[in-house]
């Protein structure tokens, strides 16, 4: 018997592992927390509403189930532990512009991004919510969605040596 | 000093394919006549670009067999359950807070799960027939050693009553309105585990919200489902984060 909801929420387990991935850092941690989310997205599969995307509904859940992962970890006393992120130390910022290494520096600049400002790169620029999808998904006004996303993208050229002119200013040197 | 005519949120917008139609064309026109803009814009485009080739890899990894069966695992049960019977859900009652600003999604009930709010000591939750739940009460707050143990508990500790029943104190917390509360769970001997959150009124615990669910697993655990009407409760109460040991137990002192 063929059931979509299923056949879809399996296509989106990459985007979910992905999404979880970033926010607890730890693979084990991850795949729990996917299941998880699978668990409640069943429990609640008659609200989700099919003409809204299925993807930004299951991040929703996931966030929800990471914070309350993150709320019983606190005040239980148990450790999430995070693994080291080998790039982020084998990256040393200089003008190399091998692609595989700007990529990987890219990832570093992300993983070291603060959570907050992370949340909204990997939900915009890599998952490809629109604002307000992503706004509902951390329950935070559009306003402040869009002020971290450009602080986070602000940081990110940063590490990656893009040219980041003078944001809000005139004063951009023109070299290209 | 001239103000900035574009401000980096809308550049970015427009990379993003968000700004308003307006304010796009005449961006669209600006950025004909200034080299600044478009190096400010094509920071927003790079980003977004480096990023989403960044995480790309991610997405290739093989995901855990475990996860593609569970979620069939799910979908086969749950078109089971759909040919048998259904919830039993208590509505919230009028005087609590229910989160009208917050999505109906955001409040996931569980097939199997119940659900009360705000009601006073001996709360119980009426039978239903259809889903062998068979009656909960939660006797909580009338039972003195219930509330010894919310008054004195510490967060992450438990304790065992006589009966075989236990009592985890979860967390520690203010509301919005600066109530004390606590989360807790209460395992009755019968296996039957009520996550619940009580506030303190007039100087005794009040039952919040406390949903019970038949122990359907081994580990006697609520399931994570009913975790979601436990947020969707936390976040329309505005509650603030739980409190550290040291502010717990000072916040508990209170009460003696």
């Amino acid at each position: 018997m063929s059931d979509k909801f299923a056949d879809d929420i399996i296509a989106f387990l990459p985007n979910l592992r992905r999404f979880a991935l970033s926010l607890c850092r730890a693979p084990d941690t991850a795949d729990d927390l996917v299941q998880v989310t699978v668990e409640r997205a069943f429990a609640a599969r008659h609200q989700f509403d099919p003409t809204t995307r299925l993807d930004a509904w299951l991040f929703r859940i996931l966030r929800n189930a990471w914070i309350d992962m993150t709320r019983r970890a606190r005040t239980r006393g148990t450790q999430i532990d995070i693994e080291d992120a080998p790039d982020a130390s084998t990256v040393d910022g200089t003008r190399i512009t091998e692609t595989a290494l700007m990529l990987r520096s890219a990832k570093a600049a992300i993983e070291t991004l603060p959570d907050n400002q992370r949340d909204v790169i990997m939900l915009i620029c890599v998952e490809e919510m629109s604002y307000k999808e992503a706004a509902e998904i951390l329950a935070l006004p559009v306003g402040t969605v869009m002020s971290r996303l450009a602080r986070a993208r602000l940081a990110i050229a940063n590490k990656l040596g893009i040219k980041t002119g003078e944001p809000r200013s005139s004063g951009s040197q023109g070299d290209s | 000093m001239q103000k900035p005519e574009f401000t980096d949120e809308e550049l970015m917008a427009y990379a993003d394919g968000e700004l308003p139609e307006d304010r796009a064309a005449a961006l669209d026109l600006a950025l004909m006549n200034s080299t600044d803009l478009t190096d400010r814009l094509a920071l927003f485009m790079d980003t977004k670009a480096a990023a989403k080739e960044a995480m790309e890899p991610l997405l290739r990894q093989p995901v855990p067999d475990h996860l593609v069966e569970t979620v069939r695992a799910l979908s086969a049960a749950d078109q089971q359950a759909r040919m048998s019977s259904d919830d039993t859900v208590v509505a919230f009652p009028q005087d609590t807070a229910a989160p009208a600003q917050s999505p109906v999604w955001k409040l996931p009930l569980a097939a199997g799960l119940a659900l009360a709010v705000g009601l006073g000591a001996g709360l119980m939750l009426s039978p239903d027939s259809s889903t062998g739940l068979g009656s909960i009460e939660i006797a909580a707050l009338a039972d003195t050693r219930i509330i010894a143990a919310l008054d004195t508990l510490p967060s992450g500790e438990d304790v065992v009553l006589p009966d075989g029943a236990r009592i985890a104190p979860i967390a520690t917390f203010f509301d919005g309105a600066r109530t004390l509360c606590r989360e807790f769970e209460f395992d009755r001997a019968d296996g039957t585990t009520v996550v619940s959150v009580a506030c303190q009124r007039n100087g005794q615990w009040d039952v919040q919200m406390a949903i019970a669910a038949a122990a359907a697993s081994d580990t006697g655990y609520a399931p994570a489902s009913s975790l979601d009407t436990l947020d969707a409760y936390l976040s329309a109460n505005d509650a603030g984060p739980p409190l550290d040991p040291d502010a717990e137990a000072a916040a508990l002192s209170t009460l003696r």
